[in-house]
């Protein structure tokens, strides 16, 4: 159903802005969120010493993965920096990004409750799998705006608490 | 109470007349909105009930006897705050219990994600279709603006609340408790479930979900105890609204009217233009074989609702539908009327569709009397064949909303039958119910509620539907007024 992505939402108010439909869509011709998630770092990034603790809550069923990608304003919505998959175990997931320039980012993250590696959606486009955002800012119809979702990674890090 | 039979309704009509002629006098002496807002303010108590709902006039059929399920907006504020669009606000199922002579009433909200946010929040936290909440709660589909507000479809044990754009709302049917929203698969979670699903002759269940963004329907066959039997998704079709279809016996058709998706809008409705010049484009599909389509064009036009469907021996298809020219009652009357405003839409004209076998499509009135009708209703028995009778609310006021007439078209003959129910009342829906050993198409009844504005009640009537001229042989009267509302059911006992 990937395909369906880009005309998602019925609401197509909202389309204009998001980012969501925009990070499963935009980069690589619909390859879903978890595959840009999967990316290597972009050759660019230029290595720094801040450590990004995210702690992850709110789980609504205790399995699949925690899929989350790391990005500076100019690939939010598209090719993100870093990514990281972590297994729902328990009520929490600790996520580390080490080795980090300062500066600003955000996060975009889905719980990938089947496992299947994708963001699932209805026929609609709609996603059907839970996500969320930095300072668990929300967007509406889709992905909360880069404004809301940004943060300071600063020499001393940083922690998110994001909770679906 | 007034008992209302036709003399006293004469009565009333000579008394409007009078007072008509002074409506601004009348206006500013009295509270700042009109009387007959009461159609479109909250309802006395979230929870309705009465046990026995006063007979004030006739006596229930004997073989009558179910429940007579309605639904619409009924939370049109809080806080203090309205919404501006009749289409917004929380949806509030009704359930006329009747039998043996009596009717019980009971009213629930439906409870969705989206009334329980609000509730929480103790404001509207989002518009949904046609209105603009400040500081609205985030959306993370569809189904976020979910309020459940337009029609009911009995299904086995349950009872579904229906609205256009998201999914259905599971509810007990007997204490319209709500249970949560219906998901058949995770790639159907949230799509829209149209609020006018069709039974076809075998019991199965035709429903449909729009996507403008996608231009794209979603075609849902149910089996009668609502199992998923097919999902179908069927592209290319114009995103024009639709907020209904009919069926034949063999063909689901859809009209992509004229009133266009043509922008990202701020809501639903500010993305759609009524666009003078396009074509309605008739989309008929094969019931056995979805991918089996056929498209025809119509000259522009605007319609809501859809009657009866059937096909000629020749292969042309028949159907007929509540058509306007223009976009003004959703875009601007549906507004004025959450105002206590006076809408100026121009009337709905009843009118038949043939679709012929060499691809050429036609649209005409049914009849010469082209004073407004809508909520186009007819035997269901008779759904998909050719049906002779086809019962609208119709006939508009000067200086208020809303229909005061109950009528029945003769297909045939074009003759036209009515009952007004007079000045003071708006006339909803009007369901047929069939008796229970039909010796024709019309042996059956019409129920339906009006709500009376001067009184401040809402009123259950049952009419013989081969006598409607006669009157309801039947009125029954609840001590409050109900808002009004949309689309309803019936489930026989």
């Amino acid at each position: 159903m990937t395909h369906l992505i880009k005309t998602s939402f019925l609401f197509t108010a909202a389309l204009g802005a998001l980012a969501l439909s925009a990070c499963t869509t935009t980069e690589a011709k619909a390859k879903p969120m978890a595959a840009s998630a999967a990316e290597p770092a972009a050759p660019d990034m230029k290595s720094g010493a801040a450590t990004l603790t995210v702690n992850v809550s709110g789980f609504e069923v205790q399995e699949g993965n925690i899929m989350a990608a790391l990005s500076d304003e100019a690939g939010y919505g598209g090719k993100p920096l870093r990514g990281a998959t972590e297994p729902v175990t328990g009520e929490t997931v600790k996520l580390i990004f080490k080795d980090l320039p300062v500066g600003t980012y955000a996060i975009r993250m889905f719980h990938d409750v089947n496992g299947d590696g994708e963001m699932n959606t209805n026929v609609f486009g709609i996603p059907t799998e839970p996500y969320a955002f930095s300072n668990n800012a929300a967007g509406t119809m889709g992905p909360a705006p880069w404004s809301k979702a940004r943060f300071e990674v600063t020499a001393d890090g940083a922690v998110q608490n994001i909770t679906f | 109470m007034t008992q209302l039979n036709r003399r006293n309704i004469l009565q009333a009509f000579g008394a409007l007349t009078a007072t008509t002629a002074m409506p601004k006098v009348a206006f500013a002496q009295t509270a700042k909105r009109p009387d007959w807002h009461i159609g479109w303010q909250n309802p006395v108590r979230r929870q309705l009930e009465t046990e026995s709902v006063k007979l004030v006039s006739g006596a229930l059929p004997s073989d009558l006897a179910g429940t007579f399920y309605r639904n619409g907006p009924a939370i049109h504020e809080r806080g203090g705050v309205r919404m501006t669009h009749w289409f917004d606000g929380d949806g509030m199922v009704q359930a006329f219990r009747i039998g043996g002579g009596q009717v019980s009433h009971i009213g629930r909200p439906v409870e969705t994600a989206l009334y329980k946010q609000n509730e929480k929040a103790g404001r509207f936290t989002i518009g949904g279709f046609g209105t603009d909440v400040k500081n609205p709660f985030p959306m993370t589909g569809p189904d976020s603006a979910n309020a459940a507000n337009t029609s009911v479809l009995p299904v086995g044990d349950e009872l579904w609340a229906l609205w256009e754009g998201g999914s259905a709302y599971r509810m007990d049917p007997e204490t319209l408790e709500t249970h949560g929203s219906k998901v058949w698969t995770k790639e159907l979670q949230g799509m829209p479930f149209s609020a006018h699903p069709k039974v076809d002759q075998k019991g199965n269940i035709w429903n449909f979900g729009q996507s403008v963004g996608m231009k794209a329907l979603i075609i849902y066959k149910l089996s009668p105890k609502g199992d998923l039997l097919e999902a179908k998704l069927v592209k290319d079709v114009p995103p024009g609204m639709i907020h209904d279809f009919c069926i034949t016996d063999r063909h689901l058709i859809f009209v992509a009217n004229s009133f266009r998706a043509v922008r990202n809008g701020h809501n639903y409705l500010s993305q759609f233009d009524y666009q003078e010049s396009a074509p309605q484009r008739v989309v008929v599909l094969d019931m056995d074989d979805l991918d089996n389509r056929k498209d025809y064009d119509l000259p522009p036009g605007f319609q809501f609702h859809f009657g009866n469907a059937y096909q000629e021996a020749s292969g042309d298809i028949c159907f007929t539908l509540c058509k306007t020219d223009e976009d003004e009652f959703v875009s601007h009357s549906a507004k004025a009327l959450m105002r206590g405003d006076l809408p100026e839409h121009g009337p709905t004209i009843l009118s038949e569709v043939i679709l012929k076998a060499d691809g050429k499509a036609s649209i005409a009135p049914v009849t010469e009397n082209l004073a407004s009708h809508d909520f186009p209703q007819f035997n269901p028995l008779f759904g998909g064949k050719a049906a002779r009778y086809l019962y609208t609310v119709g006939n508009s006021m000067a200086g208020r909303p809303g229909e005061t007439a109950i009528l029945r078209h003769d297909l045939n003959t074009h003759e036209v039958q009515s009952y007004d129910y007079g000045p003071d009342c708006m006339v909803e829906e009007h369901l047929y119910i069939p008796s229970a050993n039909p010796k024709s198409e019309d042996d059956g009844y019409l129920i339906g509620t009006t709500l009376d504005f001067k009184s401040k009640v809402t009123r259950l009537n049952v009419l013989r539907a081969d006598r409607i001229s006669d009157g309801p042989a039947a009125i029954f009267e609840l001590a409050y007024a109900l808002p009004l509302g949309f689309h309803g059911a019936w489930k026989s006992a």
